[in-house]
């Protein structure tokens, strides 16, 4: 009886979110385009994991889009390897791995990623410019930064979704929309 | 195996209810008109906050309920998307600040905000009088309210029903 418990419980907890979701939501009428993407280690500081590798050439998020990384598969890992529904046409190609605080790196596969870092990695921040080919400007929103940034007809913020009632959700969400 | 079934009736009980459900019962004999509905944050931070755009105005006449609840059962993402009731917004305004907001499908706002976002306040009107009901958080909102309509009394009262952790029904009457 106990383990029915235990298996509906976990079946229960694993149907409500993925935590540790990222929405980048580009809701102005600007070309968006990811220069970046890091993550920061909750143990071991000097390991973190970048992007700026996209299936879209400059990661370009258009005018409605939303970038999503997400894994339902893991109520725990950092999405390296996402596999919900996108929507948008641009998803990352690949991620590179430092382990001595950026002196060097390497590149690893999203499920590489996913398997031995997706445990200990949390999102840190994000890196954009904005116009076409950049000429609106760039800023980068995450953790420790600015929650608010604006520019010429735009404004762009990050916020943390977070549920009293259920302790393990946490999704960044970053929207970049027109003033 | 009795309490297996318990056990599995409760479960699915549970993932069919929709969570953080807006129900307003305009018990009373007057048409009651709303104007807007409000949510704030989880952590009660007064910005960013949200209020429906569109349709402006949602007609209840005299001794009807409607409801916003979520049209996929989600148990942790406030409705945006209800479709239920005929109380269905295509539009949402978000607020960073009392001057800066932007606008954007209920679709979107369900994605992006639904986890992290629960009801604060609805803008209704009785008669030709404004009020705001609701948590009593920011947006000066109050919990209760009464007043009279021609020669017609009636109350308005907020109850928030914690059924279960996350899963909260949102009762605005006017009775």
């Amino acid at each position: 009886m106990k383990k029915i418990i235990l298996f509906l419980t976990l079946l229960f907890s694993l149907t409500i979110f993925a935590q540790k979701t990222v929405y980048i939501f580009n809701g102005s009428s600007q070309p968006i385009y990811i220069a970046g993407l890091k993550t920061k280690s909750l143990s071991v500081p000097n390991t973190y994991l970048t992007t700026n590798n996209f299936s879209v050439p400059n990661g370009l998020l258009q005018p409605g889009e939303i970038f999503i990384l997400e894994n339902v598969s893991s109520n725990t890992r950092f999405p390296f390897s996402f596999n919900s529904t996108q929507f948008s046409n641009i998803s990352v190609v690949n991620w590179r791995r430092t382990t001595n605080g950026g002196t060097s790196f390497i590149t690893v596969s999203n499920t590489n990623a996913y398997s031995n870092n997706g445990l200990t990695q949390v999102f840190d921040y994000a890196s954009f410019r904005i116009g076409i080919g950049g000429n609106l400007g760039s800023f980068s929103l995450g953790v420790g930064l600015p929650t608010v940034v604006t520019g010429s007809n735009w404004i762009a913020d990050y916020t943390v979704n977070t549920d009293p009632a259920f302790p393990n959700l946490q999704e960044t969400v970053i929207t970049i929309s027109d003033l | 195996m009795k309490k297996f079934l318990l056990v599995l009736v409760l479960f699915f009980g549970l993932q069919g209810f929709a969570q953080k459900t807006v129900i307003v019962n305009n018990f009373s004999s007057l048409q009651v008109t709303i104007f807007g509905v409000n949510t704030i944050g989880n952590n009660n931070a007064q910005y960013p906050a949200i209020r429906s755009e569109l349709p402006s105005n949602i007609v209840i006449p005299a001794g009807q309920s409607r409801t916003m609840s979520s049209p996929t059962g989600s148990l942790t993402q406030f409705p945006y998307n209800s479709t239920a009731s005929a109380m269905q917004y295509t539009n949402w305004r978000r607020f960073t600040s009392p001057t800066t907001s932007s606008t954007n499908t209920s679709s979107n706002y369900t994605t992006l905000y639904g986890n992290g976002t629960k009801f604060n306040f609805v803008e209704i009107r009785v008669g030709t009088t404004n009020w705001k009901i609701g948590t009593g958080l920011n947006g000066s909102s109050v919990t209760s309210a009464s007043g009279t309509s021609g020669s017609t009394p009636y109350t308005i009262t907020y109850t928030e029903n914690v059924i279960a952790p996350g899963n909260v029904q949102y009762v605005i009457q006017i009775n």
